[in-house]
């Protein structure tokens, strides 16, 4: 293959970015990690969105390939070996000055960086790493990192770049292994699965890593039946490959509020107030792969970065390669959630770069509304407690485009409701369509001290015009209306009716407002949409 | 009965020495008002105006005894509520703490009692801006590696921006200006913030040539959207248009 390293660093910009693009995950969120002495950089626990691009996502981190050479084929894959295209690499100098040029102007928060198949997985992997080393230890950047992982990589190698980074990924991209073997026909399920085994046992060992959505929704509506621990379970260590993390438990620090708490006036003082918190570990030389060159060692020990993967791990899947129905991908998503512990799963509707005769063509541009009614489907598991077999059966095994999930739900469960908001707790709260985790908890905090009226609940985020149908607020319904499923769904529909029409009616238009109408899923900005 | 009105300038430290002045004040049976001095100014025969002169002292001393008395949570309602572009906010916000220094406690979980529903609405405001500053706020590099922005924010969210960057840039120093309300942060590596008063033109220090980086940045930007999924409507709502005046790949 012919790389062409003597390009110019824009037009290897231009490549290498196009070449990432179509890798969703962006988000620079969940770990949290203060200046550092000498050192540029810091690390924000909720995400930060730089930009909006054209297609209205959120540019947050610089998101580049180091190479879009590729020694395999897969088949959806812009950059897959037999395609004609231009092949080019940054060096790792490249790599870094990019970043902390961008850094430096508040372009981004950090960078994504992922990579083709050079040689093998293991070269890749070792690739990566240096770049990693490069920038963290001489350009000493302290901002977020997120890496991918490459399938088929030996452990170790994987372990040396998630004691740099804030994130790993591993892209499971197709919900089965008979997809997989479709489309990726060199990746097997069991070499993505089993490297995020591994990552997990060693996040699982960092005190320093923030727990996933999925698992803190449960704690707080006690269904942590719901969340398997696995080194809890008769699995034993050797199982998950942990020798690495042997014998070294450090419990989990204070509540960092309780440190905020005594930042007093930072406001007009000047001091920040976001002091230092005080249970990040110092991960000991013990922790790091032997593999790791002494000084090297000595240098991660000294505690500036949060340790193993802190941000945890994600994945991506492709919505509409391959014949999987919603119930297979969001079964698939529930499993890693469970028995992975990610952080996020992604979805992907398909867009076809390829046109391979594998592969089905899209005529009518990429399944954005699918796409978009599993994303709210993700929410409702990790936000709202659901459990994928409540929204999807085997039997009704796809999402209803026409209505969002939660009312459809809701609407085939019309027995539990009225809820009363003076009384139902947090979990059931959460269950009411209109009403989300923050409302859910406003109501609760609000009504210790004083009477819930149906203005107040408005003023707390609740969207009545969705919730009314299925709420009393001291016995009382906001306007008289029948508790009845075709009465509801019609009245729902009606709601929605422009939505929904806006959103069928052709390609562009379908996209509209996807994002911004639907507060179940903004990425990155869960925070602020409150 | 006579309303004592306290007119104060739209300033964090100037509406909580207002808010001092006017507790300090607190003669029974009589009503105490605080308005922004840019609100249109209504003489009536029952009011009595009093000026009020910022101090950094008095404004030090309300938050202080904010946090140790009501907490951080509370604390942080104030900071929000202070920088939200309301002309309320300053009444408000005397008000809330009528209350909740009567309570004694944390009242922010309080949303059903309209004052703190009204401060909790105003931060939110205010904070809803600043979050999305964290992003949107772009810098060049003067010479003498400073790292230099404009903002032009609705809400006056510089203070509430300030800490987040001198932790973020560490090392490098910068400043911050708002070229609406005429104030900059400035932060040097080592040192606390702090606020510069006054107009300030950097135009002739800026390169006059682009430079690299924001080449890159703007090919890289353009780059990275996917044709497929065009959506400017989704772009719009997310990133709306006046804050595209100050960043650089709008340009
Ligand atoms: S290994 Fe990765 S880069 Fe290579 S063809 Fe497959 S998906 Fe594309």
């Amino acid at each position: 293959m012919d790389v062409r390293m003597s390009l110019s660093i824009e037009e290897k910009l231009e490549i290498l970015s196009d070449a990432a693009k179509y890798d969703v995950s962006c988000s620079s969120s969940g770990s949290d990690r203060a200046a550092v002495k000498g050192a540029i950089g810091s690390s924000q626990a909720c995400g930060i969105c730089h930009s909006f691009t054209s297609d209205g996502r959120c540019i947050s981190l610089l998101k580049i390939l180091l190479t879009n050479e590729c020694v395999y084929d897969c088949k959806y894959c812009v950059n897959r070996r037999s395609r004609d295209t231009v092949r080019t690499a940054f060096t790792p100098e490249e790599v870094c000055e990019l970043t902390m040029g961008f850094y430096q102007r508040n372009y981004i928060e950090g960078l994504f960086l992922s990579s083709g198949v050079v040689k093998s997985p293991d070269h890749t992997m070792e690739l990566l790493y240096e770049v990693l080393f490069l920038l963290r230890k001489k350009y000493r950047f302290m901002g977020y990192i997120h890496v991918k992982g490459i399938p088929g990589a030996d452990s170790v190698l994987l372990e040396k770049a998630g004691f740099l980074a804030d994130r790993m990924s591993l892209n499971l991209e197709l919900p089965t292994e008979a997809g997989l073997h479709l489309l990726a026909p060199s990746k097997k399920e069991e070499n993505i699965l089993g490297p995020m085994r591994h990552i997990q046992g060693g996040i699982h060992g960092n005190a320093a890593a923030s727990k996933g959505v999925y698992r803190v929704t449960r704690e707080k509506i006690g269904q942590t039946q719901d969340v398997n621990y696995l080194w809890e379970t008769a699995l034993t260590k050797e199982e998950l490959g942990l020798q690495v993390y042997d014998g070294v438990q450090i419990p989990r620090g204070s509540d960092r509020n309780q440190v905020a708490a005594v930042s007093g006036s930072s406001f007009m003082s000047g001091v920040p107030s976001r002091i230092q918190a005080t249970d990040r570990y110092t991960p000991s030389s013990l922790w790091l792969p032997e593999s790791i060159h002494r000084e090297d060692r000595n240098w991660l020990a000294s505690g500036k970065l949060s340790g193993f993967v802190p941000a945890g791990q994600s994945t991506q899947m492709i919505i509409g390669a391959t014949n999987e129905t919603d119930f297979d991908i969001m079964s698939k998503a529930e499993n890693l959630y469970q028995n992975f512990d990610l952080k996020r799963v992604y979805y992907s509707a398909f867009i076809n770069t390829t046109h391979d005769s594998a592969l089905p063509e899209t005529p009518d541009g990429p399944p954005l509304l699918r796409e978009h009614r599993l994303y709210q489907t993700d929410f409702l598991m990790r936000y709202y407690g659901f459990q994928a077999r409540e929204i999807l059966t085997p039997e009704a095994p796809d999402l209803p485009l026409l209505y969002d999930p939660k009312c459809t739900w809701a609407l085939r469960h019309l027995e539990q409701f009225p809820v009363e908001v003076t009384r139902a707790d947090y979990g059931t709260l959460l269950r009411v369509p209109g009403i989300g985790p923050t409302s859910a908890k406003r109501i609760v905090l609000a009504r210790r001290t004083g009477m819930l009226t149906f203005d107040a609940l408005k003023r707390m985020g609740v969207v009545l015009k969705r919730a009314h149908y299925f709420i009393l607020c001291g016995g009382q319904q906001l306007y008289r209306t029948r508790i009845n499923e075709s009465f509801i769904s019609s009245e729902l529909i009606a709601l929605d009716r422009e939505k929904n029409w806006q959103l069928l009616r052709s390609t562009n238009v379908r996209q509209m407002d996807l994002f911004a109408d639907f507060q179940l899923y903004q990425p990155n900005t869960n925070i602020i949409s409150a | 009965m006579i309303t004592k009105v306290f007119y104060c300038e739209d300033r964090p430290e100037a509406i909580l020495t207002a808010i001092y002045d006017a507790w300090a004040d607190s003669t029974p049976n009589r009503e105490i008002r605080i308005n922004l001095r840019s609100e249109a100014v209504q003489v009536s025969f029952v009011e009595i105006q009093i000026p009020v002169e910022s101090s950094y002292e008095k404004a030090e001393k309300v938050l202080l005894s904010v946090s140790k008395r009501l907490g951080f949570r509370v604390h942080r309602l104030i900071e929000g509520a202070l920088c939200a572009a309301e002309n309320d906010k300053a009444d408000a916000i005397f008000r809330f703490l009528q209350y909740a220094f009567s309570a004694g406690h944390d009242v922010s979980g309080e949303y059903g009692t309209p004052v703190v529903m009204r401060l909790f609405e105003l931060d939110r405001k205010a904070r809803r801006e600043s979050h999305l500053m964290l992003g949107f706020t772009r810098f060049s590099i003067l010479p003498g590696n400073i790292a230099f922005a404009k903002i032009g924010p609705v809400n006056d969210v510089l203070p509430l921006l300030a800490d987040h960057f001198a932790e973020r840039f560490n090392t490098q120093p910068f400043l911050i200006y708002d070229e609406k309300r005429h104030r900059s942060v400035v932060y040097t590596p080592g040192e606390k913030w702090y606020f510069l008063e006054g107009e300030l033109d950097l135009s002739s220090q800026l390169p006059a040539l682009a430079d690299e980086y924001e080449r890159l940045w703007k090919r890289y930007f353009d780059s990275v959207a996917i044709r497929e999924r065009f959506n400017p409507v989704c772009q719009r709502t997310l990133c709306p248009l006046h804050f595209r005046e100050y960043m650089i790949e709008f340009k």
